[in-house]
């Protein structure tokens, strides 16, 4: 009998055949079953394909050259058919990312690319394109004694609450020496990548909670900062295109599920815009103007 | 995995050059040019002509986050992301480039020739490139000097910061220019920003000619009106313009020729000259060892 190891993650039970330890231990029985093994080499009937992935209804493949390649069907299996001896951190790097993008997507789920902090009794994802600071603004709010809920993909259920991630937030080295945490012991991501994992048990909220706000983060060319309340098909587009891998969505033919989900939670929140200067990265202002303009 | 095998045609169009050199002048002349308003083009928006080292389009079309991946790997895939996004447009694709020309593997070149109708490669007297880069980069032009000469010189390659677009490797001002303008796997047409300063209309249409869309006279100088250095620089002075660096104060500066004169000593003159000197006689910018510019 295979080895297996359960465990709980984006409000979904997990089983899985090889260790993941970045997730939280748990028992029951599973929603999702992640197994090694063969995988397709081509999918029938490709609705969407990129580079490195193929989408059809209710499947994805994905490949990582010389790391994985990772099948994922239903919203409820994903095999993982890796190169290497084991399965070490850089195979799960990409499961846990675009593979389990993939399968909350097949799970009509709507994933957002970026992180969740707990103000109150509520969640806030902070969105927006890659390099614009959702990590590292996630990760200074954690620095001042805020939970987080997830880090780089937080998912909104059908209750339209942010469901929890697991308790880890990927933070690059300059932003990592600006914050006050455990620097030893921290892991790179990658041996060529200096992005480190950092963990974050104490300061991590491990129940749903309702969505509140989505802060969408801009960058502009000069001094100060700002916000604007998006409303309108403004509100509507800024969340489609920060849905996780959103061009995943067609392929997995979940335009409907995601326009429903969207539809439904989009009045019961707010979206922001909020734009900070390129540099310096002032985590500390940009965090005031934040609580003080938002989170009041 | 392999790219579905529809047929590959060649759409895009590369507009590569050096910084500071006319390659956004330009992208703003081909947006009015191929817009049906009677109004300037906004410079805040040139979608027509989308950046080839953009983070946004290779994570999309890739389906990974470049931030969780090398720069060498980020560039074996490239190739296939300009392929497939060659594969899905039936229109015209204008990019705008700084990297170099060069092998990615030993197999592929960073843009692919199978794809690539051709390249408009902008170039510009490198003692004025040197004055304007380091206004741009809101460095001293002394410092600047050691970048025009590096041959390692590159953008976005520090590997301990997500920076926002992908690594882009220039190589020093000689290499860049040398390695669009040798390449022989994609048809080239240079254009010196002096012509396209002293002998705009002739210049313009050149290019025009050479990407292969039907225009009239009238077209070409209506887009040349809409894209003049008045009207660019009111509309940064307006509104900004979001590809200015944070630490310089305008993109749109003087755009003169021979502004060098005014800040550059013989020194520094001279270490331009003594690195670059084939490549400024080739193109005019020498003659004997005096500038023509």
């Amino acid at each position: 009998m295979v080895e297996a190891f359960t465990y709980k993650a984006f409000g979904l039970i997990i089983k899985s055949e090889f260790e993941i330890p970045e997730l939280l231990v748990f028992e029951g029985s599973p929603d999702v079953e992640i197994k090694l093994g063969e995988v397709p080499k081509q999918l029938k009937d490709i609705t969407k394909q990129g580079v490195k992935y193929q989408a059809a209804k209710n499947e994805f493949l994905l490949e990582v050259d010389h790391i994985a390649k990772y099948y994922v069907n239903n919203g409820r299996q994903i095999i993982v058919d890796t190169v290497k001896t084991t399965v070490d951190k850089e195979v799960r790097l990409f499961l846990l990312g675009s593979a389990f993008g993939a399968l909350f997507l097949q799970r009509g789920l709507l994933p957002v690319h970026g992180s969740t902090i707990k103000f109150g009794d509520s969640a806030t994802i902070f969105t927006g394109l890659s390099g614009v600071g959702k990590s590292s603004i996630a990760a200074y709010f954690v620095s001042r004694g805020y939970n987080a809920l997830a880090d780089d993909i937080s998912v909104v259920n059908h209750n339209l609450k942010v469901v929890p991630g697991f308790p880890n937030i990927k933070i690059w080295n300059d932003v990592l020496q600006k914050l006050d945490f455990n620097k030893e012991s921290l892991a790179e991501i990658r041996p060529n990548v200096k992005k480190f994992q950092v963990p974050i048990n104490d300061n991590y909220f491990n129940e749903p909670l309702p969505l509140k706000n989505i802060i969408i983060i801009n960058t502009k060319n000069s001094p100060g900062f700002e916000h604007e309340e998006l409303t309108g098909i403004k509100k509507f587009n800024a969340i489609k295109n920060n849905t996780y891998r959103y061009r995943f969505v067609q392929g997995l033919e979940k335009q409907l599920d995601h326009f429903q989900i969207l539809n439904k939670l989009l009045p019961e929140i707010k979206v922001y815009r909020v734009t900070r200067p390129q540099s310096p990265l002032l985590l500390n202002e940009f965090a005031d103007f934040i609580l003080n303009n938002i989170i009041t | 995995m392999s790219i579905a095998k529809k047929e590959q045609i060649k759409n895009i169009i590369w507009l590569a050059s050096y910084p500071k050199s006319g390659n956004t002048w330009f992208r703003v002349f081909l947006t009015n040019l191929l817009s049906d308003s009677d109004v300037p083009s906004n410079i805040n928006d040139l979608t027509e002509t989308s950046i080839s080292s953009s983070r946004k389009i290779f994570d999309e079309y890739t389906g990974l986050s470049s931030s969780d991946l090398t720069f060498e790997e980020i560039d074996r895939m490239r190739p296939d992301v300009y392929r497939m996004q060659s594969l899905e447009s039936e229109e015209l694709l204008f990019k705008k480039v700084h990297d170099k020309f060069y092998y990615v593997d030993d197999n592929q070149v960073l843009f692919p020739d199978e794809i690539s109708k051709g390249v408009i490669y902008f170039i510009r007297n490198p003692l004025d490139v040197l004055v304007s880069f380091a206004y741009h980069s809101a460095r001293p032009t002394e410092k600047m000097i050691s970048v025009l000469n590096n041959p390692e010189y590159a953008f976005c390659d520090k590997n301990d910061k997500l920076q926002n677009q992908l690594r882009q490797i220039l190589g020093s001002w000689s290499d860049h220019v040398k390695s669009w303008t040798k390449q022989t796997m994609i048809p080239v047409h240079i254009i010196r920003y002096e012509d396209m300063v002293n002998n705009t209309f002739e210049s313009f249409s050149k290019a025009v000619k050479f990407i292969g869309i039907e225009k009239t006279e009238a077209q070409i100088k209506d887009a040349i009106g809409k894209s003049d250095f008045s009207v660019l620089s009111a509309q940064e002075k307006e509104d900004g313009f979001k590809e200015k660096m944070i630490k310089s104060k305008s993109f749109f500066r003087k755009g003169k020729i021979g502004d060098w004169q005014n800040h550059l000593d013989e020194k520094m003159k001279n270490e331009i000259i003594t690195n670059h000197k084939d490549v400024m006689m080739k193109y005019g910018y020498l003659d004997d060892h005096n500038p023509v510019f």
